[in-house]
């Protein structure tokens, strides 16, 4: 599993594709970690390596849910590909902009 | 998925690997038009889904890859050139291998994942690793630039689209090539709540402001490939006052609509159901034939306008159901552009193929029938037609040399021609060899297309220089041979220094023909209708006892003719009055003499069994509506075998000998 929880509070790590290849299985990770997380949260992409659509949602749906108990979702350290798509689709997830395409 | 489905799928992906190498050739050409990468980019993208839905998890990977580098092409961050053409078609390939693999049941061969591997290699380091594939054009508001309409584009992407293998960011990426990307809106009110929400499910819409001087059409064709899975709203925001409001949602549906059921309009039926149906259809001419005989006998005036109509209704059933078998030659000719392109490519010499006539019809039969012949006339024009580059430019031609295929339909038959601009036939040359092979002993008084027609016979060959391609001397003889077995002829024109053009002539189909029933004493023959011209009487005049005389004038032009009965030996005496069919085959005209006129019919064609395949003069046989049996002429051999016999003293019964 390539999610790893709690490296430090509030920060959660997606590692490998983010795509409809997968999606279930990071949505039920992902899901999950976020439901039972209360307080911000830092969500890194660093480690993403490819990134679609149903990546995309997955990150939205995370956010919704975090924002529903009235806390705040940030991608932070955006890899390239998940930059790229953030770019394209004009959401703006991340805190720092600089940031992006590290 | 059963595997009941599985030969479908390898059916399906041949037919989308063809098509692939046709757009490939293109592009490899240097045409490369949207038009085209779009039909690649298609075809990898529906064999990799099905692929997927059989878990043919090695032909997934492998075109997984070359998809997301003709994406990139279509999204214009990666330049379509020859060489990446090239690499993509030897990637096609090696899917045809893995299909084929498939196909005989062994999808696990360690040497055919060896070679996609090194093939996956030359293509990364063609085309950038498929990391590079995120590196898409840059989507930065920019002003819209002069003279470009700002459109509206509002699109709600379905649920299934992305189970369906698409991802709806590569139309987004793909809209940025046909302009400027103004403004973009992420819509994400579908999106669902925590419980009900589907990971594989999409719920994302877009509001995007395009800039661009493309059309409407072109912007609406960038969503071409997800036209059933998405609601695609285009509207022009004008500058002025008169905003053009386009509302193409219910075009749009309906268009989709219209899309889907073209697909569903097609289906795949084997081939033997419909050989059994024309089967069934030719006993059903022959039943009606017999019913109609037998009405006109019983005098019923009621029963004869009954069997009338049901004759003419049988008629169109059987066109109907001829044509069911017909097929475009286009895909058979397209699929040479591979054979040149590899052929001249190994001897060294420039050619281009061109084709016309590709929406012509025939029977399919024939066209399998015709691929060898066809193939080994292609590769005799480019091996032996077309020169060198240093001959060509030496002679002031352009160095590039063209072969040309052409389909059209003539007179009831079908011709198919194969022409090339190369060095033609050297007359001399072909009479020097066919002497020294003793196929004749003067050639002095052979007509030019006599002295061609000399390539055709066994055992010739003109090549100075034997390839490993053709050249054997035994290429054109068994084209003859093959083309004649499908009741065609073949012909050749050339003209030194200027090119040569082969031209096979084959009949519409191979079931069924409209006749023209004559008589002859006791015996009766078909003489295909669409080579009738006319009826004359012979005259006193000519019937001379001896039966020496083979012409007549006919309102001024000479006309030889044959008497029927003399070719087949008939033993009974001519009757009072001959008539003379005269028909016209291959731009020649010649006159038949027959007792009797028995009118037109339909004729279905009974193959005459191989004790009787070496007969000349007689294609087959037919039932008569009385169960009589009829023998259907065969004109054109008929006609080589009365010239050829027209000058030595008339032999009858070498029609039947041969």
């Amino acid at each position: 599993m390539d999610l790893d929880q709690k490296l430090s509070i509030g920060e959660l790590r997606v590692d490998g594709d983010m795509t409809i290849y997968r999606a279930n299985e990071v949505a039920q990770t992902l899901l999950a970690s976020v439901r039972t997380h209360a307080g911000d949260v830092n969500l890194d992409l660093s480690e993403v390596t490819e990134f679609d659509t149903a990546g995309l949602q997955l990150v939205l749906m995370a956010r919704r849910m975090v924002e529903a108990n009235g806390h705040r979702l940030d991608v932070v350290r955006p890899s390239e590909c998940v930059a790229e798509v953030l770019d394209l689709c004009n959401v703006a997830l991340t805190t720092d902009p600089t940031q992006a395409a590290a | 998925m059963t595997d009941s489905a599985l030969p479908t799928f390898i059916a399906e992906s041949r037919e989308l690997l063809r098509e692939m190498e046709a757009a490939l050739l293109e592009c490899e050409q240097g045409e490369t038009g949207a038009e085209a990468v779009n039909s690649i980019f298609r075809a990898a993208h529906t064999i990799k889904g099905s692929s997927g839905l059989f878990g043919l998890d090695g032909i997934v990977a492998f075109t997984h890859v070359v998809e997301s580098v003709l994406d990139r092409v279509r999204a214009n961050t990666l330049q379509m050139d020859r060489a990446l053409a090239a690499i993509l078609l030897e990637c096609r390939d090696h899917i045809e291998h893995l299909v084929n693999a498939v196909a005989d049941g062994k999808s696990d061969d360690v040497q055919l994942a060896t070679r996609g591997e090194s093939l996956l290699q030359k293509l990364s380091a063609r085309a950038g690793g498929p990391a590079a594939a995120h590196t898409t054009a840059s989507t930065t508001p920019v002003a819209p630039a002069a003279g470009h309409a700002l459109w509206r584009i509002h699109v709600q992407f379905h649920a299934e689209v992305l189970r369906n293998g698409m991802d709806p960011l590569s139309f987004i990426r793909y809209l940025g090539t046909l302009g400027d990307i103004v403004a973009l809106k992420l819509l994400t009110e579908r999106l669902p709540g925590a419980e009900e929400f589907d990971a594989e499910a999409c719920y994302l819409g877009f509001e995007i402001e395009l800039a661009s001087s493309e059309s409407q059409q072109r912007i609406e064709a960038a969503f071409e490939f997800v036209r059933d899975d998405c609601t695609l709203q285009v509207r022009q925001k004008g500058t002025a006052a008169s905003e053009v409001v386009a509302d193409r949602r219910e075009a749009d549906t309906k268009e989709s609509k219209a899309s889907k059921s073209s697909d569903s309009r097609s289906l795949r039926v084997d081939g033997d159901k419909l050989d059994k149906l024309i089967d069934l259809i030719g006993e059903l001419v022959t039943a009606g034939a017999t019913t109609t005989i037998t009405a006109r006998k019983a005098g019923l005036s009621e029963l004869n306008e009954s069997t009338l109509r049901l004759a003419r209704l049988v008629e169109e059933v059987r066109d109907q159901a001829l044509k069911l078998r017909m097929v475009q030659i286009g895909p058979t000719f397209s699929r040479f552009q591979r054979i040149v392109r590899d052929v001249a490519r190994e001897i060294g010499k420039e050619i281009r193929l061109e084709t016309g006539g590709a929406e012509t019809e025939l029977d399919k039969t024939l066209i399998e029938s015709i691929t060898d012949p066809l193939t080994h006339l292609v590769r005799n024009a480019i091996d032996h037609g077309i020169e060198t580059a240093e001959v060509r430019r030496s002679r002031g031609k352009n160095v590039e040399g063209v072969v040309r295929l052409d389909a059209y339909h003539d007179s009831g038959s079908v011709v198919i021609e194969v022409a090339d601009d190369g060095g033609g036939l050297k007359r001399e040359r072909i009479i020097a060899k066919a002497i020294e092979r003793g196929l004749i002993t003067d050639g002095s008084s052979l007509t030019d297309s006599e002295a061609f027609a000399l390539i055709f016979e066994p055992g010739f060959s003109t090549a100075e220089q034997v390839t490993n391609l053709s050249g054997r001397g035994v290429g054109m003889d068994v084209v003859k041979r093959n083309v004649n077995a499908l009741r065609g002829t073949v012909e050749l024109d050339s003209k030194e220094g200027e090119g040569t053009t082969v031209r096979i002539r084959l009949p519409l189909t191979l079931a069924i023909i409209d006749g023209f029933l004559v008589g002859v004493g006791n015996s009766s023959f078909v003489i295909p209708l669409e080579l009738v011209e006319e009826c004359v009487e012979l005259g006193d005049e000519h019937r001379s006892a001896d039966g020496d005389q083979r012409y007549i004038n006919l309102r001024g032009a000479v006309l030889p003719f044959v008497r029927l009965r003399e070719m087949f030996s008939l033993r009974s005496s001519a009757s009072r009055r001959e008539s003379i069919v005269v028909i016209r085959c291959a731009g020649q005209r010649i006159g038949i003499v027959v007792d009797d006129l028995l009118g037109e019919m339909q004729a279905v064609i009974k193959p005459l069994s191989r004790l009787f395949s070496r007969i000349r003069g007689i294609g087959g046989s037919t039932i008569l509506g009385t169960g009589q049996l009829a023998l259907i002429l065969d004109v054109t051999s008929l006609l080589d075998l009365c010239l050829n016999t027209r000058q030595t003293q008339a032999a009858p019964r070498r029609a039947l000998m041969d």
